[in-house]
């Protein structure tokens, strides 16, 4: 399988976000910062699972709504984050999280900034892994409850 | 936006909402630090209280200050610590820094 490729079926999606839920428990369970990682990307399969199948992509009606930069090709970003180049802004799965998942963005966010500190920046303190696990449990929790789906702001 | 007056002018008021709307009390320091060529800014903030609850607190402000700017910049949030901020190098590209 090509090292780049991304996976596009939502199942193929939870496989490996399930391979990243053991291994974080594993790393974290000997206090390993690298769990950060693996929490973080577990987090993020799940969420692109959820925008995969998410039927706000299937309405050209709401979409627009939500954001006039949206459209259906979106439903398969797997960048991390937006952009802007040539005057034209590339969404990020951030971008499709803040939109359509509010209620776990400042969890995501949290997330992903551990995750990019453990990669290239000083690394995180074992406290700092204690609440990245919460915000990883809080994402899991409410894609398992069906709670990862757009629901207008007003409802 | 393209000059580099209306770069700089934009990673001032990006920093200066962004002291405003998490809170001078709850910063150590903060830095906007902004790309011109994909008008990435990217905003480190190092808090007094590092908890996960007051990163919540100020990532949930994040979101409003990214769709504050949607039009004009993507914004990127990066916790860091106060010597991050104080010790960066100088550099060229549009910036902001409440030290």
């Amino acid at each position: 399988m090509p090292q780049t490729q991304n996976l596009t079926a939502p199942t193929d999606c939870l496989s490996r976000a399930a391979c990243h839920d053991a291994a974080a428990q594993l790393l974290d369970e000997r206090g390993e910062e690298w769990a950060a990682v693996a929490y973080f990307y577990a987090s993020y399969h799940r969420v692109r699972a959820a925008i995969l199948v998410d039927p706000v992509f299937d309405s050209l009606v709401e979409l627009p709504k939500l954001d006039p930069r949206l459209s259906v090709q979106h439903r398969e970003t797997s960048r991390h984050e937006g952009r802007i180049l040539g005057g034209r802004r590339d969404i990020g799965v951030n971008d499709l999280v803040r939109t359509l998942y509010r209620p776990i963005y400042a969890e995501y966010l949290v997330l992903h900034d551990a995750s990019v500190k453990v990669r290239y920046g000083k690394g995180i303190s074992a406290g700092r892994l204690d609440g990245v696990r919460a915000c990883w449990s809080m994402v899991k929790h409410r894609y398992d409850a069906g709670a990862l789906v757009w629901r207008d702001r007003q409802d | 936006m393209t000059s580099d007056t209306e770069l700089r002018a934009l990673a001032q008021s990006i920093g200066e909402h962004a002291v405003a709307s998490f809170g001078r009390g709850r910063l150590g320091a903060l830095s906007v630090t902004l790309d011109a060529a994909d008008l990435t800014a990217t905003v480190s903030a190092a808090l007094v209280d590092e908890t996960t609850e007051a990163m919540l607190d100020v990532a949930n402000a994040f979101a409003q200050l990214e769709e504050l700017f949607l039009p004009d910049a993507v914004l990127r949030l990066r916790f860091v610590d106060v010597d991050t901020i104080r010790t960066a190098p100088v550099t060229s590209r549009p910036s902001y820094a409440m030290v």
